[in-house]
């Protein structure tokens, strides 16, 4: 008895001693030892290989207490190297202190390497344990380091601002968001294109150079095929069901009346009929009247179904444009192929030319359903009452 | 009476004898008091012997020394009980003949009698000495519940106990602990609800007690404790008796002990030390919510230094990045580690908590201003740690508070869980966390285990444990406890 509660506790006790090795990390870094990694971009170097910019916090800067120091409050640190880490390596000769990219709050590709080949920037990212994967991926319209030299109104430095305003775009609907993570899962699966928003800079009007997120990429094979317009990525949205919240405008009821979508669900069904592949696609979207021009009452039924029913074609349309975008890129970027090869593994498989003849050519139903929830705070359009043609009675009301 | 055999007396004969042995047993004690006198109406002289503190003179006189004088013509009485009998009435009174256990009745307050020709000696209960009064307990103040607290007296206290209990089935075994101060300790519970191997485990366990001297509860409690090497109190204590008789009415026995205010409940559950006399008298919800925030307390007291530690040196990725910054600047130009730090303010608040309890109140005062605000103030003005750590050890300190019988566990537990941290990161706290509540589970307490109702899992003893039920819910006594009657509710 009495040895075998002791052979038990020697047990209990290698393995939690064993296990102290797992961790594989002995060694802990101070807070001033290490130099906080805001955004990385990478940009091609002329000779080969990458520059990558480094945007590094001031943390004394930061603070609430600063007292008179004056400067910025972080400093973009530049080194050109044949890959990305040496490139981080490199940076730490110009250091006191070890680089952190954990707490980096974007990633910002220069258009060289992305019309390249996009993977060879990522390959380390993927690689190594210490990325942080849920950071934005941004894909600058020319080069990554200068897009980090942009001006900030708001925010401390320029990476927290390009964070944020990747993040804004759940709320505009103008371009796809895209993690890292997101963006590598998607690249690596097959029959599935990935997207990530676009940065181009500008010059606003005090004559500063900001950022600003302008359409989408479209990644096809590793390499930037092309690019789609708000107007274009609206559908690509709606069918991926990324657009939660967004703004659509329509024609009728003889006037302009701009729709907030409240709330959207989207499913896509690959179907296989006949030996042809077609993908239907159900939508649901709730919405809100947030501006109308039209003087027609559009508090009642009638009208509301009216509505819906433009929102529905407008929306249909939308979808449309977005396919016809996609397909003259030649890049799925619904992701169509990779839900067909889901449900219909063989059949997927005994295509004979690849998914992509398919896609160019595979009938899209569209089911739409715009329900019309909400017409804001008030319910007749404030120019009726305008005209004075209102009766005194209705007005009570 | 007669039935018992009269053990041969081993005192001196005759009251000359009597005399010489008590003056010779109480030599150069100066609180011992001896008077002869002649009793004139028996014809013979006797002597009463005290201690002078221990009784009330005026009594002795009243109700022995005048009766004997006044009124002992004509009764006949020959020897020592037809004495009690007929003339000590108004007094217990009771005829010994073992000096012993003489010696013992009057160490313990009782007077002797001695008289000339009749064998053996009175004992008479005159007790009366200087005791503090009853007062509101320091420790344990509560808003809304009664204010009465245990004061040194044995006598007191039990009383205190038998006015909440007024039921023959509340027992109080008397029981001498120590060799040579024969502190005298009582047993307290419930006939009919404490288990009957729980009170004989508690009476075995106080009688093989064999020390000198008790000084206090906690001398008992290291004798009695389950397990000898652990910080965790096993044995509950309190001031209040109001609390005593909440847990002697589920099954549990009280030890009081003769000389000190604190009485000792056992057995006693970890979560014991999440409640409160004032969660049963504030309404269910809130007392949850109460109870909720002390266990919240618990962790952030023993946890917060070391996860601040494994944090900012270990797991940087995990602090949201504002807070980064922010701890960061205030790491900018500090002169040691994370850790140190820690030490140090750590360090500085245990002196404080010491010197601020040890010393005189108004001073005491002074010294917790001076340290807590000027030298917390001082310490991050002059660069010699970081603000963070100034917050983390003062909310550390404070939070340890609202569990206040945990509070000197906390005060270890806290370093266990730094060293741990500094050395392994999260991975260390996790570490630490599993051994501790690895050891937790395998303490026990007078055959309870430590951790019920949570471990092993007693799913009716819940409703006392993080929530607090309404009373007319709580049913049953606590399971883990094995009371002899388990329902105390009734329809």
């Amino acid at each position: 008895m009495h040895s075998k509660v002791l052979k038990t506790t020697a047990l209990i006790a290698t393995i939690i001693l064993s296990s102290l090795a797992l961790p594989g990390c002995w060694s802990s870094l101070e807070l001033n030892q290490i130099s906080i990694v805001m955004g990385l971009g990478v940009d091609a170097a002329a000779g080969g290989g990458f520059e990558v910019t480094a945007q590094i916090a001031r943390p004394a800067l930061l603070s609430s207490d600063a007292g008179g120091s004056s400067g910025e409050a972080y400093f973009n640190a530049k080194q050109t190297a044949p890959a990305i880490f040496t490139a981080l390596r490199g940076l730490m000769d110009m250091f006191s202190r070890r680089l952190y990219t954990q707490q980096c709050e974007v990633l910002i590709v220069g258009a060289d390497v992305a019309r390249n080949d996009i993977s060879t920037a990522l390959e380390y990212f993927l690689r190594n344990e210490e990325s942080r994967m849920t950071m934005p991926l941004l894909i600058a319209d020319g080069l990554a380091s200068e897009v980090l030299d942009e001006v900030t109104y708001l925010e401390a430095m320029p990476s927290i601002q390009l964070a944020q305003m990747a993040d804004n775009q759940k709320y505009t609907g103008r371009t796809s968001r895209m993690t890292v993570f997101g963006f590598l899962r998607d690249m690596l699966a097959e029959s599935i294109d990935p997207t990530a928003p676009i940065v181009e800079l500008f010059t606003d009007e005090h004559g500063e150079t900001k950022a600003r997120i302008s359409g989408t990429a479209v990644f096809k094979d590793n390499r930037m095929v092309g690019v789609l317009s708000s107007e274009e990525v609206y559908g690509m949205l709606l069918v991926n069901g990324q657009l939660h919240t967004g703004v659509m405008h329509i024609t009728g009821l003889g006037g302009l009346i701009e729709l907030e979508i409240v709330d959207s669900q989207t499913s896509v069904r690959p179907v296989l009929a006949n030996g042809a592949f077609s993908a239907e696609i159900t939508v649901h979207v709730e919405c809100a009247i947030v501006y109308t021009t039209s003087t027609a009452s559009i508090n009642e039924v009638k009208e509301g179904l009216v509505i819906g029913e433009l929102a529905q074609r407008e929306l249909e349309n939308r979808i449309m444009i977005a396919v016809d975008a996609a397909r003259k890129l030649n890049a799925d970027v619904f992701g169509f192929g990779q839900m067909a090869r889901q449900r219909y593994p063989h059949a997927y498989d005994e295509l004979p030319g690849g998914w992509y003849p398919v896609f160019q050519t595979m009938p899209i139903k569209t089911d739409i359903q715009v329900y019309v929830t909400g017409t804001g705070a008030i319910q007749r359009p404030l120019r009726t009452a305008y005209d004075g043609q209102v009766s005194g009675d209705e007005q009570k009301d | 009476m007669n039935e018992a055999p009269v053990p041969v007396s081993d005192m001196p004969p005759g009251l000359a004898g009597g005399v010489a042995w008590l003056k010779h047993t109480f030599s150069n004690c100066s609180d011992f008091v001896l008077r002869t006198f002649e009793i004139p109406a028996l014809g013979r002289s006797a002597a009463a012997a005290f201690i002078d503190g221990l009784v009330k003179q005026d009594m002795i006189t009243e109700v022995a020394i005048k009766p004997l004088l006044v009124y002992a013509d004509g009764v006949g009485a020959d020897d020592l009980e037809t004495v009690c009998q007929r003339l000590l009435l108004s007094c217990e009174t009771v005829v010994v003949t073992q000096s012993s256990h003489a010696l013992d009745k009057m160490l313990h307050g009782d007077a002797l009698i001695l008289i000339d020709g009749m064998p053996g000696i009175i004992a008479l209960n005159a007790r009366g000495w200087e005791k503090r009064s009853i007062t509101e307990p320091q420790t344990e103040t509560v808003v809304r519940g009664p204010r009465e607290g245990f004061t040194e007296g044995l006598r007191t206290n039990t009383a205190l106990l038998r006015r909440r209990i007024a039921n023959p089935d509340l027992k109080m075994e008397l029981i001498q602990i120590g060799a040579r101060s024969r502190t005298n300790v009582c047993l307290a519970y419930m006939d009919s609800l404490a288990p009957l191997e729980l009170v004989n485990e508690a009476r075995q366990r106080l009688c093989e007690i064999h020390i000198d001297a008790p000084t206090g509860s906690g001398t008992l409690v290291d004798f009695i404790k389950d397990h000898k090497h652990t910080m965790f109190d096993t044995i509950g204590y309190t001031e209040k008796p109001d609390v005593v008789a909440a847990k002697i009415m589920e099954g549990r026995v009280a030890v009081i002990i003769d000389g000190t205010p604190f009485v000792l409940t056992a057995p006693m559950l970890f979560a014991e030390h999440f409640q409160t006399a004032e969660d049963y008298l504030v309404g269910s919800v809130y007392s949850t919510f109460l109870r909720v925030i002390r266990m919240i307390s618990f962790f952030i007291s023993f946890l917060t230094p070391a996860l601040y530690v494994a944090l900012s040196t270990f797991h940087q990725e995990l602090i949201p990045g504002t807070l980064l910054f922010t701890m960061a600047a205030s790491a900018e130009g500090l002169p040691f580690t994370a850790v140190v730090e820690t030490t140090i303010m750590l360090i500085i608040f245990e002196i404080l908590k010491e010197a601020g309890i040890r010393l005189p109140k108004p001073v005491g005062q002074a010294v917790s201003i001076v340290g807590a605000l000027v030298m917390g103030q001082a310490a991050i003005q002059a660069g010699l740690v970081g603000a963070p750590v100034v917050i983390i050890v003062a909310l550390t300190g404070v939070a340890s508070f609202a569990v206040p019988t945990l509070a000197n566990t906390l005060s270890l537990l806290r370093w266990y869980m730094l060293a741990l941290a500094a050395l392994l990161g999260g991975y260390g706290v996790m570490l630490g966390m599993i051994t501790l509540f690895i050891h937790l589970a395998s303490l026990s307490s007078f055959g309870a285990a430590h951790l019920s109702p949570l471990a092993p899992l007693r799913h009716a003893d819940l409703k006392d444990t993080i929530v607090r039920a309404p009373m007319h819910d709580m049913v049953s006594r606590p399971a883990s406890l094995r009371p002899m009657d388990v329902r105390r509710v009734r329809p």
